[in-house]
């Protein structure tokens, strides 16, 4: 709401000079990565990959629980695919035992159904268990492979058959197209016939999935017996044997023997999104850790960059208040000059907040043997602009002096020289003549504070007829008060800053001026000194200068 | 020394109330000083805007002015045909009286 209206000059300046500074120091070595980032890249690396591994591992968990339950299910389908084929061969040999192998048209009319293209079979037989030629009753389709076997291996085969309860299978039977051949026999105990039944395997032993079928997705090998061997493969769905990869297997019985049921998956069971789904989740943790590395990375620089500006700018204000005091103790005089029969004494405080300059001054101008002129002013504000009106009032003062002009004329001439309106500084001057030989002072008022006498443990005021501050008004005028001093006594000019705080009234100023101005002895100079130490210990936010002078005893 | 020039940041508000006849009042609370003197330029701006016979500045509840402070209200003393300071803190019309200027902001003796 209130924007500070320090020196707009002193700011410049500043900025300037800061700006050199910080392109001097552009070449400081800065840090390549901060640990920090490093951390953070490092946890989030670390993160990603074990995020990774557990949804690999979860994937591949649940690719194997589908692929077993899958290879379950096959197996159930085949297993109930099983009887289609039995039944037939069952019935039929059951039918023809029951006539003691006169309705040989059952077995006829029962299983030629069967025997056709896209049927189970190519071939079925009913055959005497102890037939003595070893050759089928009858043959429905082709001619059964198992008539062209060796007969003793035809012998064995029909007694098994007899004997099992179930299905009996007699395996694989090789040639240009190699055939699966099993039989039933009746399960009365003294069975005499045997329905034997061949079915071929698909060509090259290669089953075509549809795209659309239970099995899409997953390839899968039926084999003969318990174990993959290739010879006894009934069927695949690829020529790549034996499968390999995740593998799940299920065996089914199949009369006498067992089918085995071996599954692997074709692709991902789970979906394509399942399984890039450990890639996209180490994509997007690395995304997400050198996307917030780089923030983070960015956020420390640019607070690297601040500190460093900082740091830079309490050097540079630091430099610049030791410069503003410089200058103002340049523009002010750092000794009076030695006036016989005078002691004459000056301090000046800088204020302790800012680095502007004050536009506290005080000067002693000689103008012949018997006098000199005293002048304590203070312009309003601070900073440089202030304190240039201050240098060049004093001057004027100076000038106007030396022309031989009084206390009251020098005020309404400085009071030409500046416009409150316009420069927005005013100032409070209090000129003082000091007749030496006569013991008078007079003394012209702008404003000013009064100043003050010490004689003894007393403080009085030296009354003046106190006109406006200069820049006030232009046709400002000023009275002169002519004042006899005591021997012994110690006049003390100063600026406001002496005994105005912000928070304390001016007569608890007044009252710690009258403590450590109290004792007498020693020398003025001893006493600006106390009285600068009881200020000090209260610190002013103001400037301060104090002009003392005494009669010499 | 921080915590001084805290304090002195925003330490004041100033109100503007136009009354009858030409005249306007500008209500200072608060410090008057570097820190603050632009919240006052501003009210004195709306305030002689047109430029009013009377303005008046109501000080009473100024605790503290300093000379760029005083600076200001000696601007703005410009900017109207007669410019008062009614009522003011006692630590107002001390710095008033102290600096010659009672006369000028109509504050007797």
């Amino acid at each position: 709401m209130a924007p500070l209206t320090s020196d707009s000059a002193g700011e410049d300046a500043a900025l300037a000079e800061a700006d050199g500074e910080m392109s001097d120091s552009g070449g400081r070595r800065r840090r390549l990565v901060h640990l920090t980032t490093i951390i953070v890249v490092a946890t989030g690396v670390l993160l990603t990959v074990v995020l990774g591994v557990a949804v690999v591992t979860a994937r591949d968990n649940n690719e194997e629980r589908l692929l077993r339950q899958r290879t379950r299910e096959t197996a159930a389908v085949l297993t109930a695919a099983l009887p289609g084929i039995q039944t037939p061969l069952a019935s039929s040999v059951e039918v023809v035992e029951e006539s003691a192998g006169a309705d040989q048209q059952a077995f006829l009319r029962l299983l030629t159904p069967l025997v056709e293209a896209g049927q189970p079979y190519v071939s079925a037989s009913l055959w005497r268990t102890d037939s003595e030629d070893l050759q089928p009753l009858l043959v429905i389709g082709d001619a059964p492979m198992l008539a062209s076997r060796p007969p003793a291996e035809i012998q064995a085969f029909l007694e098994r058959s007899r004997a099992a309860t179930g299905l009996a299978v007699i395996g694989l039977l090789e040639g240009d197209n190699p055939r699966l051949g099993y039989a039933f026999s009746s399960t009365r105990e003294a069975s005499e016939f045997v329905a034997y039944a061949e079915a071929t395997l698909p060509a090259n032993r290669t089953s075509v999935v549809p795209s659309n079928s239970a099995f899409a997705g997953l390839h899968f090998a039926v084999y003969l017996g318990d174990h993959e061997d290739p010879t006894q493969l009934l069927t695949a769905s690829t020529p790549d044997l034996p499968l390999s990869g995740a593998l799940a297997s299920e065996r089914v019985a199949f009369g006498d023997t067992s089918l085995l049921l071996v599954m692997t998956p074709d692709g991902a069971l789970g979906g394509a999104l399942l399984k890039m789904l450990p890639w996209l989740v180490v994509a997007f943790g690395l995304v997400t850790t050198f996307g917030s590395a780089t923030l983070i990375e960015w956020l420390l620089r640019r607070r690297d960059d601040a500190e460093r500006l900082s740091e830079e700018n309490a050097r540079l204000y630091a430099n610049q208040r030791s410069v503003a005091q410089t200058l103002q103790h340049s523009l002010l005089p750092d000794r009076v000059p030695d006036v016989a029969g005078l002691e004459l004494a000056f301090r000046y405080l800088p204020g302790v907040g800012g680095v502007d300059i004050g536009g506290d001054w005080y000067d002693v101008i000689p103008l012949d043997d018997d006098r000199l002129m005293f002048v304590v002013g203070d312009v309003s504000g601070r900073g440089l602009h202030a304190g240039t009106v201050m240098a060049s009032l004093r001057y004027s003062i100076r000038a106007f002096a030396s022309q031989g002009d009084m206390p009251a004329t020098v005020l309404a001439k400085l009071t030409r020289l500046l416009d409150v309106a316009h420069d927005r500084h005013f100032a409070t001057v209090l000129c003082v003549v000091v007749d030496i030989a006569g013991r008078t002072i007079t003394v012209a008022n702008a404003g000013h504070p009064n100043p003050i006498m010490i004689l003894g443990d007393a403080i009085h005021p030296v009354e003046t007829k106190v006109g406006v501050p200069i820049g006030v008004t232009r046709d400002a005028t000023y009275e002169t008060v002519t004042e006899a001093i005591p021997p012994q006594a110690t006049l003390l000019a100063f600026t406001d800053g002496l005994f105005e705080r912000r928070g304390e009234s001016v007569d608890d100023g007044l009252e710690r001026l009258r403590e450590s101005a109290r004792s007498t002895t020693g020398s003025l100079d001893e006493l600006l000194t106390r009285i600068v130490d009881a200020q000090m210990h209260g610190s002013s936010d103001d400037d301060t200068a104090i002009l003392g002078l005494r009669w010499q005893q | 020394m921080a915590a001084i020039d805290d304090e002195s940041f925003v330490n004041a508000t100033a109100e503007v109330h136009f009354g009858d006849e030409g005249s306007v009042v500008i209500r200072v609370t608060g410090e008057i000083d570097i820190a603050t003197a632009d919240i006052i330029r501003q009210a004195v701006a709306v305030a002689t805007e047109p430029r009013p016979a009377r303005l008046v500045f109501d000080l009473l509840a100024v605790d503290f002015i300093d000379s760029s402070g005083l600076a200001v209200l000696l601007e703005a003393a410009k900017t109207a045909d007669s410019v008062r300071i009614d009522p003011a803190s006692n630590i107002v019309r001390r710095v008033i009286e102290a600096t010659g200027l009672s006369e000028m902001f109509g504050m007797g003796i």
